[in-house]
C-alpha cells in the first residue's frame, strides 16, 4: 500500500489559519434602511495608517499578519503560502499572529483601510508588530525562508517563549494526531460493521469500543499538550509600547 | 452571449496585472517547460486565466432588465435592493468589496448570487436533473435555449436559484398546507392582542408569518461570506462556515453561504442546491407562522433531509453533528443503514430525542432514522395530517406574543402527534418500525 502523507482531520483543523476580516462600518446600525431608499450616500475616505491600524489590530498585542487579496489569488492563500512547498511551519506560525485578510479593493483610492498599503508598488502582504512598527512588507513572491525569518524576529519581539522550539513540538503533536486518527478511522470502520453485523453486545464490539475510547483519551492528551506548546506568553507592555497603545474605538466589524 | 465576458470595472489603483504581482507563478510555470511553443501556450493559459476578476455584474442577457421579461419569471425586481434594517445590496457590495453579485428579488426571496460560471455536469445524472430544470426555466425565459447550454454562466447560476428558492417554496406551503392569503398583510398590525378575538395567530407578517422576505446570499468565496457573516450578523462564533440567521428588526431570515466552505463540499452545482434546499428549508419551517421559540429537531431536521434528498441523496447536510469521521458525508444510503441498525436495537425511540431542540448529540444514524421518520409522517397519512401537525406545533404564542415554556411545549407537540397522526411516540415508533421494514431492503 502506497504511504499517504497528506495530514488527518485534526491536524488539519490545527492547520487552518484565523483569519479576521475587519470591515470599517462605524455607521452601521445608525440608520434604518427603508423600501427604496440605500445608504450608499455616506462619504468614503481612506483612513490615516495608524487609525486604519488600530482598527484591524486584535485586543491582545499578537503581532499582525495582513493580507490583501487580489484577483489571481480569488480568496486562496497564494501570497503567503507556496504549492509546490510544505507550508506547515508557515501555518503553525500564524498561530502567534492576528491574521488578518482584507479584499481586493482595498486598494481603492477612498477604502478606509487604503493607507495600510502604502507606495507606488503596494505590498501584497505585510507583518508588524500590533503598533504597526517593525513592518515588514512582502510582495507575495517571497521566499519560504524570508517570511520564516520575518515571522520569527516578530513574534521574538513580542512572546516570551521560543517559537521554533514549539514549532517542533507541534508538528510531533501534529504526527501523533495523524496516527491516532488514522487509527480511530480503522477501528471506527470495523465497529460500524460489527454493530451492524453482530449487533452492540457481542465481545468483538465491546473490544472495540474500549479501543476507540483509548484512543480518544489519547488524543485529549496531545491537546492538552499542544495548548501547553501554543502559550509563549506575551511580553508585557513596555513603557514605550504603553504610550503607544491609545484606546481603540472599535468600529470594524471583525 | 457570455456576461462574464463584460466590461469590467478596472480602477487605476489596481491597473497591475495579477501575473505581475505574482513573478513567481509565471517563473514556476516557466521552468517547468522546455520548448517556446509550450512556454506560449502556457503563458496564454496564465493569462485567460489571471483574467481580472468582474467588480461589477454585468446586464442581465436573458431579460435585458425588461419589464415584461421579470414578470415572466415572476421576479418583482433586479438591482438594488433593500435587505435588512441597517444594510442594503448597495452597502453589501461596497462593504464586501465591490463583488459582482446578481440581485432579485422574487415573490418570497430577495437572492444575491455571486456563484462562478460552471460546466454543465458530465454526471448524467446530475446532467438530467439539470436540463429539466432548464427546460422549465426556458418556459418563462424565452431566450433561452437549454439543448445549446454548455456552461451555466453567473447570471444564469442566479436565475435558477430563484426558481429553485421559489420551487422549495412552493413544495413547503404545500406541506404546509397553506396559500399565501393565510398571513397578515404587510400592514396588518402583528400583536396578538391587536388580533381579533379567537383569531389565529399567523405570524407578523406576509412571508409565511414574517414581515421581510428570505434572505439568500451566495458568495463567490468564504472570504467574502464569511465578510459578511461578520459585519452584518453575530452568526459566527468561531470556525467560518455556511450560517443562517434571524434579522430581528427586518424579522426576516437570511442563509449565507460560499462553494469554498466545507473543504469545497459546494463548488458542484447539484451539491450547492442541496445544500440551499436544505438550509432554506430549516428558515422556512422557523418562520412558519412567526419565529418565536425553537422547535423539536427531530422533525425539522427530519423534514429538512426530506426536502435536501429529494434534490439529491448524496450530498449530505447537517445542522449539528456529533461525528469526527467523514463517514457522515460519505454514507448516502440511509434506508439500508436504518435498518440494519433498528434490526440491532440501535435506534433511539422517539420518546428519547422527542423534545431536543438541538441536535448536537445526533450521529449519522440519528440524523437518518429523523429523515425515515419524518418519511413515514408524509407517507403513510393523509398530506392534511402534516400540515394539520405543523399548525399545532407553530406559532403557539400567547395573547401578548409570548412563546410556550418547554413544558407547555413539549405537552403542545405530544397532543400535535395524537390529533394529526394518531397516536403517542412509542406508538408510531412502532408504527414506522413496520413501515420501513416494508420498505427499505436490509441491506
Amino acid at each position: 500500500m502506497p504511504i499517504d502523507f497528506r495530514r488527518l482531520e485534526t491536524s488539519k483543523n490545527r492547520l487552518d489559519i484565523d483569519w479576521n476580516y475587519p470591515v470599517y462600518a462605524p455607521d452601521l446600525g445608525q440608520e434604518k434602511v427603508e423600501d427604496g431608499r440605500t445608504t450608499t450616500g455616506r462619504v468614503r475616505a481612506a483612513l490615516p495608517r495608524e487609525r486604519a491600524l488600530l482598527e484591524i489590530r486584535s485586543e491582545t498585542r499578537m503581532p499582525l499578519l495582513v493580507v490583501r487579496e487580489c484577483g489571481f489569488c480569488k480568496g486562496t492563500e497564494e501570497a503567503l503560502l507556496n504549492r509546490r512547498l510544505n507550508n506547515e511551519k508557515t501555518l503553525l506560525l500564524t498561530k502567534w499572529f492576528h491574521c488578518v485578510k482584507l479584499p481586493n479593493h482595498v486598494l481603492d483610492a477612498d477604502h478606509p483601510f487604503r493607507n495600510l498599503f502604502e507606495g507606488e508598488h503596494p505590498p501584497h502582504l505585510f507583518l508588524c508588530r500590533h503598533d504597526g512598527s517593525e513592518a515588514v512588507a512582502m510582495d507575495g513572491q517571497q521566499t519560504q525562508s524570508e517570511l520564516w525569518d520575518a515571522m520569527l524576529s516578530l513574534i521574538e519581539a513580542d512572546y516570551e517563549g521560543d517559537a521554533a522550539k514549539a514549532v517542533k513540538g507541534l508538528l510531533r503533536v501534529l504526527d501523533g494526531y495523524d496516527a491516532i486518527d488514522a487509527r480511530l478511522v480503522e477501528l471506527q470502520d470495523r465497529l460500524e460493521a460489527t454493530l451492524d453485523e453482530d449487533g452492540p453486545r457481542s465481545a468483538k464490539a465491546k473490544k472495540l469500543q474500549r479501543q476507540v475510547d483509548e484512543l480518544i483519551a489519547d488524543r485529549e492528551k496531545l491537546v492538552t499538550r499542544e495548548a501547553e506548546l501554543l502559550d509563549l506568553g506575551l511580553k508585557p507592555l513596555g513603557e514605550k509600547d504603553a504610550g503607544q497603545a491609545p484606546k481603540k474605538e472599535a468600529a470594524a466589524r471583525r | 452571449m457570455n456576461p462574464s465576458r463584460n466590461t469590467r470595472d478596472r480602477s487605476p489603483a489596481r491597473s497591475g496585472s495579477p501575473s505581475a504581482e505574482h513573478p513567481r507563478a509565471c517563473r514556476r510555470a516557466f521552468r517547468t517547460l522546455r520548448g517556446f511553443v509550450a512556454a506560449c501556450l502556457v503563458a496564454a493559459t496564465a493569462t485567460a486565466q489571471d483574467e481580472e476578476p468582474e467588480r461589477t455584474a454585468p446586464p442581465d442577457p436573458y431579460t435585458g432588465g425588461r419589464a415584461d421579461a421579470l414578470d415572466a419569471l415572476g421576479y418583482v425586481r433586479m438591482g438594488r435592493l433593500t435587505w435588512a434594517s441597517d444594510h442594503d445590496t448597495a452597502r453589501i457590495e461596497e462593504d464586501l468589496g465591490k463583488i459582482p453579485f446578481r440581485w432579485i428579488e422574487t415573490a418570497h426571496f430577495r437572492l444575491g448570487c455571486a456563484l462562478p460560471k460552471q460546466d454543465v455536469p458530465r454526471d448524467k445524472e446530475d446532467r438530467k436533473a439539470l436540463r429539466e430544470e432548464l427546460d422549465e426555466l426556458a418556459q418563462r425565459l424565452p431566450g433561452l435555449k437549454p439543448r445549446s447550454v454548455r456552461e451555466l454562466d453567473p447570471w444564469l447560476r442566479a436565475h435558477l436559484f430563484a426558481q429553485r428558492l421559489e420551487s422549495l417554496y412552493e413544495r413547503f406551503t404545500t406541506l404546509a398546507g397553506v396559500a399565501d392569503t393565510a398571513f397578515p398583510a404587510e400592514d396588518a398590525p402583528f400583536f396578538r392582542g391587536d388580533a381579533p378575538p379567537n383569531q389565529k395567530w399567523m405570524g407578523r407578517g406576509p412571508h409565511l408569518g414574517m414581515k421581510g422576505k428570505f434572505l439568500v446570499l451566495l458568495c463567490p468565496t468564504g472570504a467574502t461570506c464569511t465578510r459578511y457573516l461578520r459585519t452584518y450578523t453575530e452568526a459566527l462564533h468561531g470556525d467560518e462556515m455556511p450560517s443562517r440567521w434571524y434579522f430581528d428588526q427586518a424579522d426576516a431570515f437570511l442563509f449565507a453561504t460560499a462553494p469554498d466552505y466545507g473543504d469545497g463540499a459546494f463548488q458542484s452545482d447539484r451539491a450547492m442546491h442541496a445544500h440551499v434546499v436544505f438550509n432554506v428549508a430549516h428558515n422556512l419551517i422557523d418562520a412558519f407562522k412567526g419565529y418565536s421559540y425553537e422547535i423539536p429537531a427531530w422533525w425539522k431536521e427530519g423534514l429538512a433531509h426530506v426536502l435536501r434528498r429529494e434534490v439529491s441523496t448524496e450530498h449530505n447536510n447537517f445542522s449539528e453533528i456529533d461525528e469526527n469521521s467523514q463517514r457522515a458525508y460519505q454514507t448516502f444510503d440511509w434506508d439500508v443503514k436504518v435498518r440494519q441498525r433498528d434490526d440491532n436495537g440501535l435506534i433511539r425511540p422517539l420518546a428519547e430525542i422527542l423534545d431536543k431542540t438541538r441536535c448536537t448529540d445526533f450521529d449519522l444514524i440519528d440524523h437518518a432514522a429523523c429523515w425515515s421518520r419524518v418519511s413515514f409522517l408524509l407517507d403513510a397519512r393523509e398530506p392534511s395530517s402534516f400540515a394539520t401537525f405543523l399548525d399545532r406545533m407553530k406559532g403557539q404564542v400567547d395573547s401578548q406574543g409570548a412563546p410556550p415554556d418547554p413544558a407547555v411545549l413539549a405537552r403542545i407537540q405530544r397532543d400535535a402527534l395524537e390529533e394529526a397522526f394518531g397516536g403517542d411516540p412509542d406508538a408510531l415508533d412502532a408504527e414506522w418500525r413496520t413501515w420501513m421494514r416494508r420498505r427499505y431492503r436490509s441491506r
